[in-house]
C-alpha cells in the first residue's frame, strides 16, 4: 500500500509539475503552502489573467464571488474587505494593502519579486519553511 | 485512509513547493524575457542578447555587442566611425544596416545609416537587442536593410523604481547613467533615462618628417530618453548628443593637427493602436553632424587644392507616418502597410587652406519623398510549417535633379519544426538603397556625386537548420547574397560614383552551439567564415566568439574570447588575433552590485589597417572598468 501510495504521489506530482507553466506552478506552490490542510481551497481572482492562472492550477475552486474563496490574487481591486488570504500581483496594490496581504508576486526595479509580509504572515498564524524564508520582508 | 492520503499528497507538495520557489523564479525569469515577447521568427535569421546577457556581459555601449554579432566584423572607418566588414570583404555599404530603437529608425537621411551617431550609444537604458540578418525589414514596416538590428528599451512596467550606473576605466573614461521607471492608477507608465558620458580611448601616433601626430578616439556627450506608455498608445522621444575625436582623419599624410565630430540626434515617435489592430505611427527627427578636419600636410578633396581646414556640416530632418493593420483569420495572417517619410537634407561646407590663404564654401540642399506600400502572409499550413510571402513597393522622388526610383521587395519564406529540430528558410529580392551623400552635390565639391545613381540589386539566401534538446542548441546557417549593378568610385569620372555591370556574390557560412549547464552557467560558440567572387581577402576570413556566463553564489562570472585569422591589406599583414574579456560582478545585495570588467586583457585584439598609414590599430582598446550598479 505504502509503495502504491508513494508511486500515485510520485507520478501526481510529476504531471503536476509538466502540466503547468511556470507562474501557475508558482501561485500552486505559495497556494499550497499558504493553505497546507484545505483539501478544496476555493479562490478568485479580480482579472481575466488572475481568473486564468487559478483555473489551470489543479486541486483549486475556483469561486464566482470573493465572498466565497478562502484565498484571493488581487491585481487592481483593493477594496475587498474579507478575511481570505490576500494575494497581489502588483506592486502599487501591494503598498495600498500592505496591512492585509499576505504577500505578492510582481514586477519591480526590473525583476519578478516574491513577497511575504511577515506581520500578516503572524496575523494568519502561517509558519513557512525555513527555505520560503528568504522571501519574507518586515516591511514593502 | 484518504484523509492521511491527501495530507501527504499536500505535503509532499509543499516540501517540493519550498525547495522549488527560488528556482521557479529564476526560470521563470528567463521564461519571462522581453525578447520571447517582441522577437520576430519570420524576420530573418537572429541573433538575440538577452537583457540577462548584457547584465553579466557588464555591457556599457553599443560596440560591447556589436563585436559579438557572428558573420560580421565589427571595426572602426579612419575617421572613427563605426562599420562592419563581413569576411575577407573591405567595409560594407552603410545603408545595408539598419537600427532601431523599439520602433523607430535611427538612419539618418545623409548617410543612410545610424552608426555614424550612434555606433557607440551607452546601453544601459536597452533591455534586449535583436539582430535579423537576411531580413527585408518588411516586417518592421520601414526602409529595406538586410542587417536589422533592434534594440528595446526597458519596460516601464516591469522596472518600477530607479536606477543609478556609474562606470570608469583605467583611462580616465566616467560614464553615468540614471531613470526612472513608474507606473501611475490609469495605467500610464513613465520611463525616463539619462546618460552622461566622457570616454577616453588609446592614443596612437603617427610620424611624419620627424614630428608626431595624435591619433585620438575619444568622445563625450550625453543621451536622454523618454517614453509614455498606456495600453492604447506610447511616445517616445529621444536625445543623443555626442563629440567624437577622429582618429587618422582624411589628411593624405594621416597626421590631424585638430577637428572632431560634433553630432545630435533629436527624435519623437508616437504609435497609436486602434481597435482591430490598426495601427498608426508618427515620427520626427532632427539630425546635425558637424564635422572638422584639420590637417597641416594636406587634405585632398575633389575640385580644390591641397587643404588644410575642412568643414562639413550636414543637417537632416525626417518626418514618417506608418499605417499598418493586421488581418488574421484562422491560419492565415495578412499584414497590410503603408508610410511616407519627407527626408530633408542641407549640407554647408567650409575647405581652406590658411597657409596659401585658399577659401571655398559652399552650401546646398535637397529633399526626398518616399512613398511605400507593403504586404505579408503568413500561412500557418500546421502546428509544424510556416509559410511566409511578402511584398514591397518604394517610391522615391526628389525635390531636385536626383533620378527618381521605384523598387520593389519580394521576399518568400518558410519555418519547419521537426520534433527538436527547426529549419528556416528565406529567398528576397531587395536593393541597397543610395544615401544622399552619394547622390547631391552640384558643385561636386569636396566629393563626387552622381544624381543618376541606380539603387544596387540585392539577392538574398538564407537557410538555418536549428536542433534544441534541454542542455544543448545548436545552429547550422547558410547565406548567399548577390550585388548587382554595383556602385563603385571611378575617380576619372566627373561623377565618381557609379553603376557597374558587375555582380559580387557573397557566401557565408555559420555554425552557432549553445550548452546550458544548468539555469546559471552557458557556454555559447559561434563560428563563422565567408567568401567573396572577386576572391580578395580584405578582412579576417575566419572568426570565432566564445561567451562563457557563470554565476557562483553572490558573483556573475563572464568569459569571452572573439577570434579573428591573420589577413593583409594596404601591404599589412595583420596577425590572428584574440581579444579576451573577463567581467566579474559581485552582488551586494539584490538592489547594489559592483563589478569588474577586464576588456581585450591579452593585448591581441583585431587590428584594422588603414589606407596610408604604415600600421594597423586596434578596434578595441585594452582597459580595466569598474562598475557600480545601485537599484531603489
Amino acid at each position: 500500500m505504502k509503495k502504491f501510495l508513494f508511486a500515485l504521489l510520485l507520478i501526481t506530482t510529476t504531471l503536476f509539475a509538466s502540466n503547468l507553466q511556470t507562474e501557475e506552478k508558482i501561485y500552486a506552490l505559495i497556494i499550497h503552502t499558504l493553505l497546507p490542510d484545505n483539501q478544496k481551497i476555493k479562490v478568485w481572482g479580480d482579472t481575466p489573467h488572475n481568473k486564468e492562472i487559478l483555473q489551470n492550477i489543479t486541486d483549486l475552486q475556483l469561486v464566482e464571488s470573493p465572498k466565497d474563496a478562502n484565498f484571493l490574487l488581487l491585481d487592481n481591486n483593493s477594496s475587498i474587505e474579507t478575511n481570505a488570504l490576500i494575494f497581489v500581483t502588483n506592486y502599487k496594490i501591494l503598498e495600498k494593502m500592505q496591512k492585509s496581504a499576505i504577500g505578492g508576486f510582481f514586477w519591480q526595479k526590473g525583476r519578478p519579486n516574491i513577497l511575504f509580509l511577515r506581520k500578516n504572515l503572524q496575523k494568519k498564524n502561517i509558519q513557512l519553511p525555513k527555505s520560503m524564508q528568504d522571501f519574507v520582508e518586515d516591511e514593502i | 485512509m484518504f484523509k492521511i492520503f491527501l495530507l501527504l499528497f499536500f505535503s509532499v507538495i509543499t516540501l517540493f513547493a519550498s525547495e522549488k520557489l527560488s528556482s521557479l523564479l529564476t526560470t521563470y525569469t528567463k521564461e519571462s524575457e522581453l525578447s520571447k515577447i517582441t522577437k520576430q521568427e519570420a524576420a530573418g535569421i537572429i541573433d538575440i542578447f538577452t537583457r540577462e546577457d548584457l547584465q553579466k556581459m557588464q555591457a556599457k555601449d553599443f560596440n560591447d555587442v556589436l563585436k559579438l554579432i557572428g558573420g560580421l566584423h565589427s571595426t572602426r572607418l579612419t575617421n572613427n566611425i563605426t562599420a562592419f566588414s563581413k569576411p575577407t570583404t573591405s567595409t560594407i555599404q552603410l545603408p545595408s544596416v539598419r537600427l532601431y530603437v523599439n520602433d523607430h529608425d535611427m538612419s539618418s537621411s545623409s548617410f543612410g545609416s545610424a552608426f555614424l551617431i550612434w555606433g557607440e550609444l551607452p546601453l544601459e537604458y536597452i533591455d534586449h537587442i535583436e539582430v535579423y540578418k537576411g531580413s527585408s525589414s518588411i516586417e518592421f514596416g520601414n526602409e529595406t536593410a538586410s542587417l536589422v538590428i533592434r534594440l528595446y528599451t526597458k519596460e516601464a512596467s516591469r522596472e518600477a523604481g530607479n536606477k543609478i550606473r556609474i562606470y570608469g576605466d583605467n583611462l580616465g573614461s566616467i560614464n553615468g547613467d540614471i531613470y526612472h521607471a513608474q507606473i501611475f492608477d490609469n495605467g500610464l507608465s513613465l520611463f525616463a533615462y539619462a546618460n552622461v558620458n566622457n570616454i577616453k580611448r588609446t592614443t596612437y601616433h603617427n610620424e611624419y618628417q620627424q614630428k608626431e601626430y595624435d591619433l585620438k578616439s575619444n568622445r563625450k556627450g550625453h543621451n536622454l530618453y523618454f517614453n509614455l506608455k498606456s495600453t492604447q498608445f506610447s511616445l517616445e522621444a529621444g536625445s543623443y548628443v555626442k563629440e567624437n575625436d577622429n582618429l587618422l582623419g582624411i589628411g593624405i599624410h594621416r597626421t590631424p593637427t585638430g577637428g572632431d565630430l560634433d553630432s545630435y540626434h533629436h527624435y519623437f515617435h508616437f504609435i497609436n493602436k486602434f481597435p482591430k489592430k490598426f495601427k498608426l505611427e508618427v515620427s520626427y527627427d532632427k539630425l546635425s553632424y558637424d564635422r572638422t578636419y584639420d590637417d597641416e600636410n594636406g587634405i585632398k578633396v575633389t575640385n580644390a587644392p591641397l587643404l588644410n581646414h575642412y568643414n562639413i556640416h550636414f543637417k537632416d530632418s525626417i518626418g514618417s507616418i506608418v499605417l499598418e493593420k493586421l488581418f488574421h483569420y484562422t491560419k492565415h495572417s495578412l499584414l497590410v502597410g503603408t508610410f511616407y517619410k519627407h527626408k530633408r537634407f542641407e549640407a554647408n561646407g567650409n575647405y581652406a587652406n590658411t597657409d596659401t590663404g585658399y577659401l571655398h564654401t559652399n552650401s546646398y540642399k535637397n529633399s526626398l519623398n518616399l512613398y511605400s506600400l507593403y504586404a505579408e502572409y503568413t500561412y500557418d499550413y500546421d502546428n509544424s510549417l510556416r509559410l511566409i510571402a511578402s511584398a514591397k513597393g518604394d517610391f522615391t522622388h526628389y525635390d531636385k535633379s536626383v533620378k527618381s526610383s521605384n523598387k520593389a521587395i519580394l521576399r518568400i519564406g518558410a519555418i519547419k519544426h521537426i520534433e527538436k529540430f527547426r529549419l528556416k528558410a528565406f529567398l528576397t529580392k531587395s536593393y541597397v538603397p543610395i544615401a544622399f551623400y552619394q547622390l547631391y552635390n552640384p558643385q561636386n565639391m569636396p566629393y563626387k556625386t552622381n544624381p543618376n545613381l541606380t539603387p544596387m540589386n540585392l539577392d538574398l539566401g538564407s537557410i538555418s537548420l536549428k536542433y534544441k534538446s534541454n542542455a544543448n542548441e545548436w545552429e547550422l546557417i547558410f547565406a548567399k547574397n548577390k550585388l548587382h549593378d554595383v556602385i563603385v568610385y571611378d575617380r576619372r569620372t566627373p561623377n565618381g560614383y557609379k553603376n557597374s555591370n558587375k555582380t559580387i556574390t557573397y557566401t557565408r557560412y555559420q555554425f552557432k552551439y549553445t550548452h546550458n549547464f544548468n539555469q546559471n552557467n552557458r557556454i555559447l560558440l559561434d563560428l563563422y567564415t565567408g567568401n567573396n567572387s572577386k576572391d580578395v581577402v580584405l578582412s579576417p576570413k575566419y572568426a570565432a566568439s566564445t561567451q562563457l556566463f557563470n554565476t557562483v553564489g553572490k558573483f556573475d562570472i563572464y568569459n569571452e574570447l572573439i577570434y579573428k585569422s591573420s589577413y593583409s591589406c594596404y601591404g599589412l599583414y595583420m596577425d590572428a588575433a584574440f581579444d579576451y574579456t573577463l567581467a566579474v560582478k559581485y552582488h551586494y545585495n539584490k538592489d547594489l552590485s559592483f563589478g569588474l570588467r577586464g576588456e581585450n586583457l591579452l593585448n591581441d585584439a583585431f587590428e584594422q589597417a588603414y589606407k596610408n598609414y604604415n600600421k594597423a590599430i586596434p578596434v578595441q582598446d585594452q582597459k580595466i572598468w569598474a562598475n557600480m550598479e545601485y537599484l531603489f
